[in-house]
């Protein structure tokens, strides 16, 4: 009897209770929450330590050390919900490629390890320079997590821009379908052809730049040297151009549109 | 005599109950009260879901004849309502681009302090 029970029990629960899902929203709203809490403890924390370097007395010393403790472990928690909220992004985003998306949640995952098993550490601290060397650690990621920041966000805009590009796609046809099946209400038919082929041209070159500017991305991952901060740059430029392009392609078809309406 | 055996058979089928009761005894028995829980939610869900599906539930009286459902016409669309749509389509679509935020705010890396010390700077 138990038998039959226990799985009824189970599975009627699982029927019943819908799975809370942290969307991108509650991401956001806990970024945020973290990001003040640690403009909080960082006040504390300077207006401490400048007392600790003045008098350099015990008490001023404790006082420090544990404002410290509370602002290494404040930027921690913001720098976890910061990931949490990209992998949200990118989470909501169509159309970014599977080896793309691949790529950066597990980046996103191993850091947001790390933090986790620094912010540990920190809480266990006893003693400033257990605290100095762990600062030092978290600091020298600090190139790292901006880079992995660059790609995640350029990687929701080149998601968006391929939806973007199938939706004009779609609406391009049924725009040329509406032309053909009224032939006759159409009076200005060269310049609508025109417009639509220049629609059409723009889109193309809209998603040429879009994947151009996804090689630039994997470019800029690669990149060591000086010329990485180049290489953003012209990702960036590139993604802009992209952008352009296709709102002009998309300007164009609604001219047709109001035309032949 | 009869009445003797019924009344052995009796006791017998009273005793059989009662053993019945001990071994269905303490946990197993919540379990078969949660069970009979369960499958009472169950039922009220479905008997919701097919409500909901069915519209009102008062039958249609016998004696009313029955109407022959009016012919339904698949409306086709005319070409000035396939013009709005494409016109909202176009909208949607420029909407679609505006929110792509080539420097989102609420995504951009967050201003902390990568000099946290308490040496002198």
């Amino acid at each position: 009897m138990k038998k039959i029970i226990l799985p009824i029990f189970s599975l009627t629960l699982l029927f019943l209770t819908k799975p809370v899902l942290a969307d991108f929203n509650q991401a956001l709203s806990d970024f945020r929450y973290q990001l003040a809490e640690y403009a909080t403890f960082h006040g504390d924390y300077q207006t401490s330590r400048a007392s600790y370097l003045q008098f350099k007395s015990l008490p001023a010393e404790k006082d420090a050390f544990e404002k410290t403790k509370k602002v290494l472990i404040a930027r921690n928690k913001t720098l976890e919900a910061y990931f949490f909220l990209l992998q949200e992004k990118i989470n909501q985003t169509q159309n970014i490629e599977k080896e793309d998306f691949d790529d950066v949640s597990t980046k996103l995952k191993s850091e947001t390890e790390f933090l986790k098993n620094q912010r540990q550490k920190l809480e266990e601290s006893q003693i400033i320079s257990q605290l100095e060397t762990l600062s030092k650690e978290l600091e020298a990621e600090d190139k790292e997590f901006k880079d992995l920041a660059e790609e995640a966000t350029s990687l929701t805009i080149l998601g968006q821009l391929f939806s973007g590009f199938q939706s004009h796609q779609t609406l391009q046809q049924k725009i040329s379908q509406a032309i053909e099946e009224r032939p006759q209400a159409i009076k200005d038919k060269a310049l609508i052809e025109r417009w639509m082929g220049e629609s059409e041209k723009d889109a193309q070159d809209s998603i040429a730049k879009r994947n151009e500017a996804r090689e630039i991305l994997h470019q800029f991952l690669q990149e060591k040297s000086y010329k990485k901060d180049q290489v953003l740059a012209n990702l960036k430029k590139q993604l802009k151009i992209a952008k352009d392009l296709l709102e002009k392609a998309t300007s164009a078809q609604e001219q047709v549109a109001r035309r032949i309406s | 005599m009869i009445n003797e055996e019924e009344q052995i058979e009796e006791k017998k089928g009273l005793e059989k109950a009662k053993g019945v009761l001990k071994n269905l005894g303490g946990k197993n028995l919540t379990f078969i009260v949660l069970g009979f829980i369960v499958l009472f939610l169950i039922l009220i869900v479905l008997a919701v879901s097919l409500a909901g599906k069915k519209g009102p539930t008062t039958p249609r009286s016998t004696l009313t004849p029955t109407l022959v459902p009016p012919p339904q016409f698949i409306e086709t669309p005319t070409p000035e309502s396939q013009i709005s749509s494409l016109e909202t389509e176009v909208n949607n679509l420029k909407e679609e681009l505006a929110k792509i935020n080539l420097s989102d705010p609420n995504l951009t890396f967050p201003n902390l302090d990568f000099l946290i010390t308490l040496q002198p700077k």
